[in-house]
């Protein structure tokens, strides 16, 4: 599976779609992710990172990020 | 997976047999099980078979089969930071949580935060009692390893799974947003309670504000994780103080919408779940077993404890939540 890039994450914190079919945990760390962008939208470089992190960690959220 | 009430004999038995257990009970049926490889938490509230019921002469107990192994462990309060060093790769784990401790209050304040939360499931539940106890008695959690019963803390059960086994979880939350969608809540600082709200942008006091439009607060705030309903439930309003206390924090900046109405709790469970109970596990919130009047009543066959709180990674109101395993 390809790793997910910083831009895609970023894209996807910046969006505030419904990620219905991702894994529970996907939902809840992007969810806390967009909230803390929207309340310091400088940090959404470390949280994209963040976001990264957790993909390049976990095979089942590179796999829900990769079919958004 | 095996749901099952038991007598303390038959669960005694199942222990001392090497069976891998998570187990609700009241208090002294819980302390006179013998040491082994299950974590227990006190309840007398449950989910049976025959719909919801208060049980004090048996114990709930969900033996976890086809696992591989398991390690009952405390954590203090101090400690639960530490909770993903007990995962195991591929595994998930259980965790049970006193209500009205420090270390409920610790897990629903930081485990957002917590260092490789996600890495595998974590689901579990607030220990309770009955609510004619209240003041009288404390909730408990029991490590099986020791068989010591702790007012704090926290117990887990780190499980492993075979080669090629896996494990899900996921939520049923019978609310939404959306009885009035024009209007939202966002907390400028976090936490068990609140004064001040910004409603649509204009700050009042969220207790005067619930009060005088006659709010409904046994429906809960609900926000949105990207699609991921997370409630947070009212506890109480003092209007005197002019102050709310919830059942779990509010997050600063989120934005809340109070849920739509529920007319039956027990069908609408019933009807978002699948007939795929018996093998999962799975427990629900008191606040749906009392609003929704559910004693007596079936929601399906996700049978379970009634709990003060349930936990899929984070702290959640008014939630079943489920954890199914998947054989190789």
């Amino acid at each position: 599976m390809s790793a997910i890039s910083t831009t895609q994450c970023e894209q996807v914190l910046l969006s505030s779609s419904d990620l219905s079919k991702a894994s529970l945990a996907t939902r809840i760390l992007i969810g806390r992710l967009r909230n803390e962008v929207k309340g310091a939208p400088d940090s959404l470089g470390e949280k994209a990172a963040e976001l990264v992190k957790f993909a390049s960690e976990n095979d089942y959220a590179a796999n829900d990020l990769a079919n958004l | 997976m095996k749901n099952e009430l038991l007598t303390v004999a038959e669960a005694a038995a199942r222990i001392e047999a090497g069976a891998i257990m998570s187990i609700a009970g009241d208090a002294p049926l819980l302390a006179q099980l013998p040491k082994g490889n299950w974590i227990g938490g006190t309840s007398v509230y449950f989910v049976t078979d025959a719909g919801g019921a208060v049980v004090r002469d048996k114990v709930f107990c969900t033996t976890f089969e086809g696992v591989a192994s398991a390690t009952p462990a405390y954590y203090g309060a101090d400690r639960l930071k530490a909770i993903s060093d007990g995962y195991k790769r591929g595994g998930f784990t259980v965790l049970l949580i006193p209500a009205f401790s420090g270390a409920h209050t610790t897990f629903a304040l930081e485990a957002p935060m917590y260092n490789d939360l996600f890495a595998q499931p974590l689901v579990g539940w607030i220990s309770g009692i009955h609510l004619d106890d209240l003041g009288k008695a404390k909730p408990m959690v029991f490590d099986g390893a020791t068989g010591t019963g702790h007012e704090d803390g926290a117990v887990a059960l780190h499980v492993s799974l075979p080669e090629g086994a896996s494990v899900s979880t996921d939520i049923v939350n019978i609310f939404s947003q959306g009885n009035d969608a024009k209007t939202t809540f966002t907390f400028p600082e976090g936490g068990f309670s609140a004064k001040n709200v910004s409603v649509n942008g204009e700050t009042v006091n969220l207790a005067q504000y619930l009060t005088e439009n006659n709010i409904d607060t046994r429906l809960p705030l609900v926000a949105n994780y990207a699609g991921a309903l997370v409630n947070v439930s009212v506890q109480a309003v003092d209007t005197d103080a002019g102050e709310v206390a919830f059942y779990a924090p509010v997050v600063p900046g989120v934005e809340y919408q109070m849920a739509s109405p529920v007319a039956d709790y027990a069908g609408t469970f019933a009807a978002n779940l699948t007939d795929a109970g018996d093998g999962q596990y799975s427990c629900n919130c008191i606040l749906n077993y009392l609003y929704g009047e559910l004693e007596g009543k079936s929601t399906g066959t996700f049978t379970g404890p009634v709990t003060f709180g349930e936990i899929a990674y984070i702290l959640l109101n008014q939630t079943l939540v489920k954890l199914d395993i998947k054989a190789a």
